[in-house]
């Protein structure tokens, strides 16, 4: 039953609440990624995550892998998992890390089952089979937008997303932190025409510095390759769509933060560690901006597009939004809330807010966002440098 | 003519200079405009595509073009009211095209 202003959401042992029971199929090696994608074969309804590199990944890109796996295999959503590794130690620090959370893990390493992937398949396929049943048995529990943290992207957007789309999704996640909850953004380069208005938004100067240096970090390395990120942007589907200037573009995007007060700057993949809205300095292509907003623990995303784009978060449900009326009426199996309204005339920017926010709680209760139901969604571990 | 269900104008901010035209628009176009500020009617004078932007007023040659109450650039000739506004007449007021860098030009 949702009440009013809240939603029904699985508690779980640290006091963290999840909108879905996932059982995470998560292959700690590059080695095991096609092993652990076969027993997801054999059971549909879990979730495989996988990540080629492995072996020499040093310095901050093993922190990083090391940051984004773990968010994965103790992110809300996931009732249990089901590790998959050929590296003893490492699955065994892992197993540790998620047992700890009170989560029922099961970690199946090569070496343990004479290096055979098929006995490995065969134990895999009876140990998840297990985990799915006790998931099942679990039952959801009153919770409420103070225990959400959500992530917002844009993606593929076009002139209605920075003036009906992402002010929609600002003005939502101004709630969720009148509400007491937590609201992540990312893409730094996207900030990038905007920063001034981001810093004067800064809960301290030490946040506005922080800030500025994030953006200007990205535009060196920029630099270093002898990209011309302005004479770039707008780029030419940008331009035909209506975006004139590099500004327009990103104070666009960035309305999609809201009002609120910017808390900090966190690093990919890291956790925001208090109420309120945060920025994460990221990439800003979609599937590695959403993964680091995941494995940070964002139960929910809501991701604005344009004409159109099929991707969403593996784990968290993804409300993809559009204003674009077309693309609303075209993608009847892919856009989840028709943000056209707003637009026209038609929906009053309050309104709509409070239909999203319904939305979001529909959503967060079980009910399923397309993107689910047909399975548009992954989740990625960034990198930093090149392997050994 | 401004009804609800046929607005075929968008504006963010009351205040600014240009709007969005939700549908192509055609030369001599009477646009219902949809603001915070209620229903405006506005002309076009040219062809402006969809979801673009035309000028709500006369703008001065580098004077500031607002859009959501922020300053998205400045013209780089007079733009009469009723003007589509794109690169052809729109630079960034920030940046050049061809700086390497956040080289901010006036802040």
């Amino acid at each position: 039953m949702t009440t009013a202003h809240g939603f029904d959401a699985y508690r779980r042992p640290n006091g963290a609440i999840g909108l879905r029971n996932d059982l995470l199929i998560l292959s700690l090696s590059g080695l095991t990624s096609p092993l652990a994608r076969r027993i997801g074969r054999v059971l549909p309804q879990a979730k495989v995550i996988t990540t080629p590199h492995t072996g020499g990944v040093i310095g901050e890109d093993a922190a990083l892998r090391r940051r984004m796996l773990t968010g994965f295999a103790i992110h809300p959503n996931v009732g249990a998992v089901l590790l998959i590794s050929c590296q003893p130690p490492e699955a065994e620090a892992f197993r540790r890390r998620i047992a700890d959370s009170g989560r029922p893990v099961e970690a199946l390493v090569l070496d343990d089952n004479d290096h055979d992937s098929l006995r490995l398949t065969d134990v895999a396929i009876r140990a998840g089979a297990r985990l799915l049943k006790d998931l099942s048995a679990m039952r959801r529990s009153p919770a409420d937008l103070s225990d959400l943290l959500i992530g917002v992207e844009c993606g593929r957007s076009d002139t209605g997303s920075g003036v009906a789309s992402n002010p929609l999704v600002g003005r939502v996640a101004d709630a969720l932190v009148a509400a007491g909850g937590r609201v992540v953004a990312g893409e730094t380069m996207e900030w990038f025409g905007a920063e001034h208005l981001l810093e004067k938004r800064a809960a301290s100067p030490e946040v506005a510095q922080s800030i500025r240096a994030a953006v200007d970090a990205r535009m060196k390395r920029a630099e270093a390759v002898g990209l011309d990120l302005i004479g770039n942007n707008p780029g030419p589907v940008n331009v035909e769509m209506g975006l004139s200037t590099l500004e327009e573009k990103s104070l666009g995007a960035i309305t999609k933060t809201g009002t609120a007060p910017i808390q900090g700057v966190v690093q990919h993949g890291e956790a925001p560690p208090g109420p309120g809205l945060w920025l994460m300095d990221q990439p800003f292509y979609s599937p590695e901006s959403i993964s680091g907003f995941v494995a940070a623990g964002a139960q929910l995303i809501l991701f604005t597009t344009g004409a159109g784009n099929s991707y969403v978060s593996l784990l968290a449900p993804t409300i993809k939004l559009s204003a674009n009326a077309r693309a609303c009426a075209i993608l009847i199996e892919q856009i989840d809330f028709d943000a056209s309204g707003v637009l026209t005339g038609r929906t009053s920017f309050t309104d709509a807010t409070a239909a999203l926010l319904a939305r979001m709680r529909d959503v967060a209760s079980g009910t399923l966002t397309f993107g689910e139901i047909l399975g548009e969604g992954d989740e990625v571990v960034s990198r930093l440098g090149g392997s050994l | 003519m401004a009804n609800t269900s046929l607005f075929t104008g968008f504006m963010l901010d009351a205040g600014d200079n240009t709007a969005l035209a939700l549908v192509a628009l055609a030369s001599g176009d009477i646009v219902g405009v949809a603001t915070p500020a209620g229903p405006r009617e506005l002309a076009v004078i040219e062809a402006v595509p969809r979801y673009h932007k035309f000028a709500v007023e006369e703008i001065a040659k580098g004077a500031p073009v607002t859009k959501g109450g922020e300053v998205i650039g400045v013209t780089s000739t007079v733009v009469a009211k009723g003007e589509h506004v794109h690169v052809h007449n729109l630079a960034s007021a920030r940046y050049r095209a061809g700086d390497v860098g956040a080289q901010v030009v006036g802040s």
